[in-house]
């Protein structure tokens, strides 16, 4: 088979990180090409630049034998046949599939007008080859979701003009929101598809699925290829060996107890993606959640403080709260606080004083007699974020004033003046210095031993192996495994989110 | 003085003087003007970790303590100083008319209304919300006022408060479409708007007079030279200070204004402080009817919408001044003077009554778009 898009010596640089290092990579048509590697290791990277978005310093890339001028443009993108399909498949749910199909480029008549019936005809031979065949005028939403990810596949694919066996369709991740029994018919759709010619770059974080649906496997680690093999040639065990670049390490039961007073209890809690997760946290442990992108691991603090929908319950000391009536009012009442991991939109607003940020949750106390007290909350806030260390010109200065670190200590200082119970943050330190981080981690420790309950929900194994006592691995929505004392280092927490043995609990 | 272009001119220079306050001042950021159409819900920032946001500006450049006090004075008052280069001026060009007693008893007087609109305007707009439908309601209480007093013959304080009721319905209806059925503002308040300048018409398609003389003769009454209405609205922006700058619930307002899900996550209210706010403007604009009935003494269809947009063009202009970037009461009660002294003394000058449109329609335009602008170039 020819090769349908070749990538020679490929090299991507954001300041001074090198986000891909000299990759070279080659898409046959015909073939499911699989595409691995750990968070953060350049597969977006990669097909980010297919698609224009980032400029590579040096290297090539070359469709069906003619070399693409770098950064890739839309229109070239387009007329080499390179079609994508993300995570979130990004389809107007409440259109119908023919009007999401038909969305970019259409075919128009004389008088300028949409020629629809002929529209509808491509779109039902298209839908057809995937094996579907679903009436045009349905809504999207109302598609199972396997066929909503077809339907979006059918849509990139009409927007591009390449020749039927020389385009390249690159599947990000489509996985995450199917339900189990349905990937198999997307593999089956996509294995149709490679069978005229095309090729497939299948990224996913999922090891069974990569081995099962492709015929060729490459991994990023670092941002280099470190290798490009015939899936026949691999197995779990190898691939997950060149995923974290060393022999996964035996993980063996852990026979540690947790001694501490049981300060929460977590039953059976779900939301968009997670399914029934029930652990306890005990006063002064601070406890980690990780997980693959897309396991639902990052969900688990916004639903847990009710900023976003989900059922199960919660019991804090005697308290009982229901997670499905949960608002973010309520879980302050109850002793719940949220620290985000996207500050700019959900922690703090930029333009507002430190003062007036900070108070917000505390209105109350600042106001007697029927007066806002302004010099007692310019006082107390002061003292507060003085005692954790923000730098600041004055807490009447603008948030956007103080760095990115001062801002989380900021935001950190907001929350656990009302000493909660139980203190869930998102990548606590996201866009913080290391400075900041390790204050940071002591503040969260000293909240932690004056009783308070951590759970701190993030992405680097380093970070978690830094601030936890424990560790809680996400896969598929559901709880998978927890390390503990000694296993909780930066290795055993990656080995555990791409191990596909449940790990003891 | 007859010179057909001078009231031109005029526009031009007070636009002028305008831009250069607004280049002089720290450029500040007109959170609610911005915010105030299509807002994300939140969607809690699940699966996508954002990227890191550049590293925000230090106080290294903002400059000297001394150049910052400067200004930050020039910053807050350089309205009213523009303001009174405009009154000096048009005191040397039209002497003896337009400093003189009987002219400033009428602006101040004529513009209490207005200056009792915006204020009840500035609570939706700050939490976030459109209200279109303050100058409709104006009308439409007016109206009432006259058709239940002048016409059945009831007391006028029965007549003033159904004019109150109704105003308050209207909020809640306003705050239902709005809150409850998730209509963008600009669209509900725009059909409520057009649907209670038909109600008008319904009740009364002509003037109405003969209203309660007591009523009227309040109204109508002076004291140090200056209508009553006056002390009526500066009472009322005394109230709206006090809400807004010494209650929790101002600070409420402003935060779901500018960022309602970061309000939410704070444990605010947030339903209950947009219902709150269109209620606020549904009731003040009510108000703002009955003291214009009790001014005028007759009532009439036509007289409330084109308060509207002068509403508008009061508290964004007021935004600039005093607590910049913010919708702000002084500002406000500034900016309608500043306005009314624009336009009286224009008219003083010969300029045809079509120039008091050009006028606020232009300063709308321009105190938005400056502070837009100064914030993208920050």
């Amino acid at each position: 088979m020819s090769d349908v898009l070749q990538v020679t010596d490929l090299t991507v640089r954001f300041g001074s990180t090198t986000a891909l290092d000299g990759v070279t990579l080659t898409l046959r048509g015909g073939e499911v090409h699989g595409l691995l590697g750990h968070n953060g290791s350049g597969k977006s990277t990669l097909i980010k630049t297919f698609a224009g978005v980032n400029t590579p310093e040096s290297g090539a890339i070359t469709s069906n034998g003619e070399k693409l001028a770098l950064p890739v443009s839309p229109t070239a993108a387009r007329a080499s046949g390179l079609a994508f399909v993300h995570q979130g498949l990004g389809l107007a749910e409440d259109l119908s599939v023919l009007e999401n199909i038909a969305v970019v480029a259409f075919d128009t008549g004389r008088a300028g007008q949409i020629r629809w019936g002929h529209e509808a005809r491509k779109a039902r031979e298209e839908l057809a080859r995937f094996g579907v065949s679903i009436r045009l005028d349905t809504l999207v939403r109302d598609l199972p979701p396997v066929e909503q990810a077809i339907v979006a596949i059918v849509r990139a694919l009409a927007s591009v003009e390449g020749p039927p066996g020389g385009r390249l369709l690159v599947l990000d991740e489509p996985t995450v929101y199917l339900p189990r029994d349905q990937v198999q018919r997307l593999f089956d759709a996509v294995r149709g598809f490679v069978a005229g010619g095309d090729a497939v770059l299948f990224v996913s974080h999922r090891i069974d699925e990569v081995l099962t649906l492709t015929d060729t496997i490459s991994v990023l680690r670092g941002g280099r290829l470190v290798a490009t093999e015939p899936t026949d040639a691999l197995d779990e065990r190898r691939v997950v060996g060149l995923i974290v670049g060393r022999e996964l390490a035996a993980v063996a039961p852990d026979t540690h107890q947790a001694t501490g007073e049981v300060a929460a209890t977590f039953d059976d809690v779900s939301g968009a993606v997670l399914r029934g997760i029930s652990f306890t946290v005990a006063r002064g442990e601070i406890l980690g959640v990780t997980g693959l992108a897309g396991s639902g691991f990052d969900e688990l603090p916004y639903v847990l403080a009710g900023a976003l929908p989900g059922s199960g319950t919660v019991a804090i000391g005697d308290r009982r709260i229901d997670v499905a009536g949960l608002d973010p009012r309520g879980a302050i009442a109850a002793g719940i606080v949220l620290i985000p991991a996207d500050r700019a939109r959900l922690g703090v607003i930029g333009e507002v004083s430190i003062r007036e940020n900070v108070a917000l949750p505390r209105m109350r106390r600042f106001f007697r007699g029927g007066l806002l007290r302004e010099g007692e909350e310019r006082d107390w806030v002061r003292r507060l974020v003085d005692g954790s260390g923000v730098l600041h010109g004055g807490v009447d200065r603008e948030m956007n004033t103080l760095s990115g670190g001062n801002q989380q200590k900021t935001v950190l200082a907001k929350w656990l003046a009302g000493d909660p119970d139980l203190i869930l943050l998102h990548e606590p330190t996201q866009g913080v210095d290391v400075g900041g981080r390790f204050d940071i981690y002591r503040r969260l420790r000293e909240a932690a031993d004056r009783g308070a309950a951590v759970v701190a929900a993030g992405e680097s194994p380093e970070e978690l192996a830094e601030l936890c006592d424990r560790v809680l691995i996400v896969k598929d929505g559901v709880l998978f495994g927890e390390l503990r004392g000694a296993r909780v280092d930066k290795h055993t927490i990656v080995d555990a989110t791409l191990s596909e043995t449940p790990l003891p609990l | 003085m007859t010179n057909s272009t001078l009231p031109l001119e005029w526009t031009v220079t007070v636009l002028k003087r305008l831009d250069i306050v607004r280049l002089l001042v720290r450029p500040v950021a007109e959170v609610d003007v911005e915010r105030a159409g299509e807002r994300p819900v939140n969607d809690g920032g699940t699966t996508n970790t954002t990227k890191e946001r550049p590293e925000p500006r230090t106080d290294a450049e903002a400059g000297p303590a001394g150049m910052r006090a400067v200004r930050d004075i020039a910053t807050r008052y350089g309205l009213v100083a523009v303001w009174i280069v405009m009154i000096v001026s048009f005191t040397i060009l039209a002497p003896g008319r337009f400093l003189v007693a009987q002219n400033i008893g009428n602006i101040f007087g004529s513009q209490a209304v207005l200056l009792i609109l915006a204020l009840g305007l500035m609570f939706p707009v700050i939490a976030g919300e459109w209200d279109l439908s303050v100058g409709a309601m104006l009308g439409l209480s007016l109206t009432v006022v006259g058709f239940f007093n002048a016409v059945l013959d009831l007391p006028i304080w029965v007549a003033i408060l159904v004019a109150l009721v109704i105003g308050l319905v209207v909020g809640l209806l306003n705050a239902f479409f709005i809150v409850i059925a998730g209509v963008p503002s600009l669209i509900a308040t725009l059909g409520m708007a057009t649907l209670l300048g038909g109600v008008t018409y319904a009740i009364s398609n002509s003037t109405i007079s003969g209203l309660d003389q007591g009523f009227v003769d309040l109204g109508q009454h002076s004291v140090l030279a200056i209508p009553t209405p006056f002390y009526v609205a500066i009472a009322m922006a005394l109230i709206a200070w006090y809400v807004l700058r010494w209650t929790p619930g101002g600070r409420y307002l402003f935060f779901v204004g500018s960022n309602r899900d970061v309000a939410r996550l704070s444990g605010i209210r947030v339903g209950r402080v947009r219902v709150t706010a269109l209620v606020v403007s549904g009731v003040v604009s009510a108000f703002a009817g009955v003291v214009l009935a009790a001014s005028l003494g007759a009532s009439g269809p036509t007289i409330g919408a084109p308060y509207l947009l002068p509403a508008f063009a009061a508290i964004f202009l007021g935004a600039t001044a005093v607590t910049p970037g913010r919708l702000n009461v002084w500002g406000t009660v500034i900016a309608v003077y500043f306005l009314i002294t624009g336009v009286t003394g224009m008219q003083l000058l010969g300029a045809p009554s079509w120039v008091q449109d050009v006028f606020y329609g232009a300063i709308l335009l321009a105190a938005v778009a400056l502070s837009l602008l100064a914030r993208r170039r920050r």
